[in-house]
């Protein structure tokens, strides 16, 4: 319990870096939101000035910080100039819409890896095994953007699957069911590219411990004592292997959350990826930070889950000295 | 010449607590070692017995610096230990483990792992190093045409002369052998105690015997203490030692055996 | 040369008397190759011996001389890289080599069970009466209390005290003694035949040795439970086996009964290591003279040079000429031992 308590502790701290540095970084790079509109002869600096004034953009870089957090503290994430609105509500739904597919994309990925993983460990040295090998170094040597363009020529081609976008026009307002069943169609797509990228680094690193954990000592005596070799493998040796893969299994969350972000706008998933990229050609700064926030945190929150589950899982951590 | 009226090792009052759990429970404390005085004499031979979980290895990380005590005062030759640095210490004391290949760098081979102390201690240039290299190597009757065979090309009882070689080649006065001979051979066992009793009486080199195996140590050592939870329960010397144990069934075999041995063996040593 | 006396009869002619005992393991001829690269060498070569119900034997020798790699040939767990090329191993009248991997499944643990000299072999994130529960419900139709009733019984009769809280702890929780334990309990929960031992006592100290043999002696009395017990330390033997097998090189160089062979060893290389094992335990120590330790000269045959002669020619104290030009044939000499040595085989 306490160990939780100095975790969450950690990663609030975490967190609060991680905004300090996204604001030092903007802070550092040149230009800001008004910079476009010196382009147009019709304004004059005069207003600029006015403007910058306006939304607290000629404050010292402390000051400025200081009032973002009070609006974090206040649920609104500072204030976005191209929405001219708070910045929370516009994250909201995209958020929840990158969730949904940073979620489903994990959950593929590992359902798939998991059982592909296994197989391949105690197939070492066949050719399930070298073949399953083949194909991951080729997918893993595939850009993430070849794969996605290559998913929309495959649903352009064969209209299996719709080539963008969330819902489609006929669906919208027909009902719960109708509606899930659209954006499930939808979400098809950006899942497999997803689940596609993160495949090959899951699979190697289930194969490996899996390996490991095969060849240990405890396995071969159990094997020795005539254990069935499904339950030698689900039983007897996935937990053994497992407690690398519970960490992996935090971490991947989040780094599929940033390889999303590209895939969103890619195939016009409408998620923070499109509002991100928007965002910071536009320089609209506090809708960056809140973007990077929320990744940040989905990141900490991915980690602190992994942790939580290898107290549950592995018995060495979560006692204590002898009987 | 070390000087034979002070002992060359002196341990007084030792006491050490491990604690378990974080830094602010008292919860978990075991009492590793409790006022534990012992006394080695230069060129000699200490044996230190108990169970497993009675202190001895604890008592041998002390002694080598890898835990500090929390009470009580180690003098090694009229010098307070603690006052002396890693590198002093190194070249005074040196340690043997039980497990040679886990002990011994598998990347390493023979040479470079003689070698390591010496290039650590910074002592010497490449001539007269890789002599005294060579020097350790032919001392534990390693062939010389084994100096880039890595450990895992070795035996276990050849590993352990490595690892002995490793020790010697810094030269020190202490050597602490931490169960360093079990699980070996018989034979092996045979071999490398004489190597350690030929290197005892050539070079004055006294032993701090850790074992929990009674017979082995009776032939070998001049004192015996033994530990019990931490303290020391008793001493002996050399003419007291008898091999007491229970008396089960084994061991009766194997009083048997040997009895009948006895009477058919001769002198024992081919 | 051949053997011209009528007292030398090797097992294999059809003269060798069959044993009144009731035989539950016969191992004959075997032979198992390891493959190391592109050499190929024999671990274990035309070992035979046979174990009788009730029995405890011991195999005897150095690491190296096949002694574990035989036991692992009995029930196929021999590494990928090696396997048997000749040779049968009988359990009763069923032929052990020619059985599939699923109906060696059923004999591991049910007749045959291996206790492994490795300390890790207990599960770290199983709990442990679980862990010796699995091996009964592999084998056994039983519901979930039954099998734990079980578990318990046989915890509390090998010395596990307190089997309540042993049963639901973790194996990092527990001494090396109590998970030695364990792994013993695991091998007898389903009641075999013959179990094997693979160095029970070489990485504990010798109050817990102790129990270990002393439990070993109990579950033959009790039970009549056969034991093979691995050893490279005739102490582990001595007292408890009734018939030392002592093996060399992958050969078996002497087979008789314990008492004898310890007495009254025959092959030079038996009374050699005998010798180191006295030293040890000649009990007093008179004044401060350090005996030196009795070893055998030389190193251990190197497994892919195979010599013409007998492989322990080169440390052997009574070498004669003939043993550096063939290898001797392991046979009978008197009721019941048998011995590989060209010095008893002169009329």
């Amino acid at each position: 319990m306490k160990y939780l308590v100095l975790r969450i502790f950690q990663s609030s701290c975490l967190l609060v870096g991680v905004s300090l540095l996204s604001f030092i970084f903007i802070e550092l790079s040149p230009g800001d939101f008004f910079d476009e509109m010196k382009l147009n002869p019709q304004i004059s600096s005069e207003t600029l000035v006015q403007l910058r004034r306006q939304y607290g953009m000629d404050q010292p870089f402390a000051v400025r910080y200081i009032h973002w957090l009070k609006s974090v503290a206040h649920g609104e994430l500072g204030f976005s100039f191209a929405y001219n609105a708070p910045v929370a509500p516009l994250l909201r739904s995209r958020a929840r819409n990158t969730l949904l597919l940073a979620g489903s994309a994990t959950l593929m990925a590992w359902l798939i890896a998991l059982p592909w993983g296994i197989l391949s460990a105690e197939k070492h040295g066949k050719w399930f095994d070298s073949g399953s090998s083949l194909l991951t170094s080729i997918l893993l040597a595939t850009p993430d953007v070849l794969l996605a363009l290559g998913l929309l020529l495959f649903a352009v081609r064969t209209r299996f699957l719709p080539t963008g976008g969330m819902m489609s026009l006929a669906a919208e307002n027909r009902g719960r069911w109708t509606e899930t069943k659209d954006i499930s169609i939808h979400l098809l797509g950006p899942v497999i590219v997803l689940a596609l990228i993160s495949l090959p680094t899951l699979l190697r690193h289930i194969r490996a411990a899996m390996i490991e954990a095969l060849a240990s000592p405890c396995v071969r005596a159990a094997r020795a004592h005539g254990i069935g070799r499904s339950r030698i493998l689900l039983r007897h040796a996935f937990p053994v292997a497992m407690n690398p893969l519970i960490s992996l299994f935090g971490l991947s969350l989040g780094s599929l959350l940033s390889a999303s972000l590209l895939i969103e706008v890619v195939m016009s998933w409408p998620g923070l990826g499109p509002l991100l990229l928007e965002s910071i050609l536009a320089r609209d700064v506090y809708v960056i930070i809140g973007a990077v926030m929320f990744a940040s945190f989905t990141l900490v929150s991915g980690m602190l889950l992994g942790d939580v589950l290898l107290i549950g899982a592995d018995p060495r951590i979560r006692t204590e000295g002898l009987l | 010449m070390p000087d034979a009226r002070k002992p060359l090792l002196e341990v007084r009052g030792l006491c050490k607590i491990h604690r378990q759990g974080r830094w602010w429970e008292r919860r978990f404390q075991v009492r590793a070692l409790h006022n534990v005085d012992l006394t080695l004499d230069a060129g000699s031979t200490l044996a230190l017995v108990g169970e497993s979980g009675s202190g001895k290895t604890t008592l041998a990380m002390c002694l080598m610096g890898l835990e500090r005590p929390d009470a009580g005062d180690i003098r090694f030759n009229g010098e307070s230990l603690r006052e002396q640095g890693r590198c002093e210490r190194a070249r005074n004391i040196q340690l043997l483990f039980q497990d040679s290949a886990g002990a011994l760098n598998p990347g390493m081979s023979a040479r470079e792992i003689i070698e390591e102390p010496l290039l650590i201690l910074g002592k010497e240039k490449g001539g007269p190093r890789r002599g005294r290299v060579s020097k350790a190597m032919e001392q534990v009757g390693l062939p010389a045409s084994w100096s880039h065979r890595r450990p895992y090309q070795l035996s276990g009882g050849q590993r352990q002369r490595l690892a002995i070689a490793r020790a010697l080649v810094v030269e020190p006065r202490l050597l602490i052998l931490d169960e360093a001979l079990a699980g070996l051979d018989l034979s092996i066992q045979g071999q490398i105690s004489n190597l350690l009793l030929d290197l005892q009486a050539a070079h004055g080199l006294s032993y701090l015997y850790i074992s929990h195996n009674l017979a082995l140590v009776t032939q070998f050592a001049d004192e015996m203490v033994v530990l019990h939870k931490g303290q020391v329960t008793k001493r002996l010397i050399a003419s007291e030692m008898i091999v007491t144990s229970k008396e089960p069934a084994a061991l009766a075999g194997m009083s048997m055996a040997a009895r009948a041995l006895g009477a058919h063996a001769g002198t024992g040593a081919p | 040369m051949e053997a011209s006396t009528t007292n030398l009869i090797s097992p294999n002619s059809p003269r060798f008397p069959k044993r009144a005992v009731d035989n539950l393991l016969q191992v004959h001829s075997l032979t198992v190759e390891y493959c190391l690269g592109t050499a190929t060498f024999a671990a274990v070569r035309n070992v035979s011996f046979s174990i009788a119900s009730g029995e405890i034997v011991g195999l005897l020798g150095e690491s190296g001389c096949g002694k574990t790699t035989t036991a692992l040939a009995l029930l196929n767990l021999l590494p990928d890289a090696s396997a048997v090329t000749s040779g049968s191993i009988f359990l009763g009248d069923r032929d052990l080599l020619s059985m599939s991997e699923d109906q060696l499944r059923e004999i591991r643990g049910t007749e045959i069970a291996i206790i492994y000299q490795d300390s890790a072999v207990l599960n770290p994130v199983i709990r442990v009466g679980d862990q010796v529960a699995e091996v009964l419900r592999a084998h056994r139709r039983c519901s979930r209390k039954e099998l734990e009733g079980k578990v318990r019984d046989l915890l509390a009769s090998i010395g596990l005290s307190d089997g309540e809280r042993l049963y639901n702890a973790y194996p990092h929780q527990l001494s090396g003694g109590q998970r030695q334990r364990i792994a013993i309990a695991q091998a007898l929960i389903c009641e075999p035949a013959l179990v094997i031992a693979d160095e029970p006592t070489a990485s504990v100290d010798d109050d817990t040795a102790v129990d270990i043999l002393s439990l070993i002696s109990r579950m033959r009395q009790n039970c009549g439970t056969s034991f093979l017990i691995i050893s490279h330390d005739p102490n582990a033997l001595a007292g408890i086996a009734s018939r030392v097998i002592v093996m060399y090189a992958g050969e078996v160089v002497e087979n008789g009964p314990a008492e004898e062979v310890f007495s009254n060893p025959m092959h030079p290389y038996t009374r050699a290591l005998l010798q180191c094992f006295a030293s040890k335990n000649s009990g007093n120590r008179f004044g401060k003279e350090k005996r030196r330790f009795p070893y055998i000269p030389g190193n251990s045959p190197d497994p892919l040079e195979v010599s013409l002669g007998c492989p322990f020619a080169d440390r052997c104290s009574d070498r004669m000429s003939v043993c550096n030009l063939s290898q001797p044939d392991l046979l009978q000499h008197s009721s019941n031992r048998l011995v590989r040595c060209f010095k008893y085989e002169v009329a």
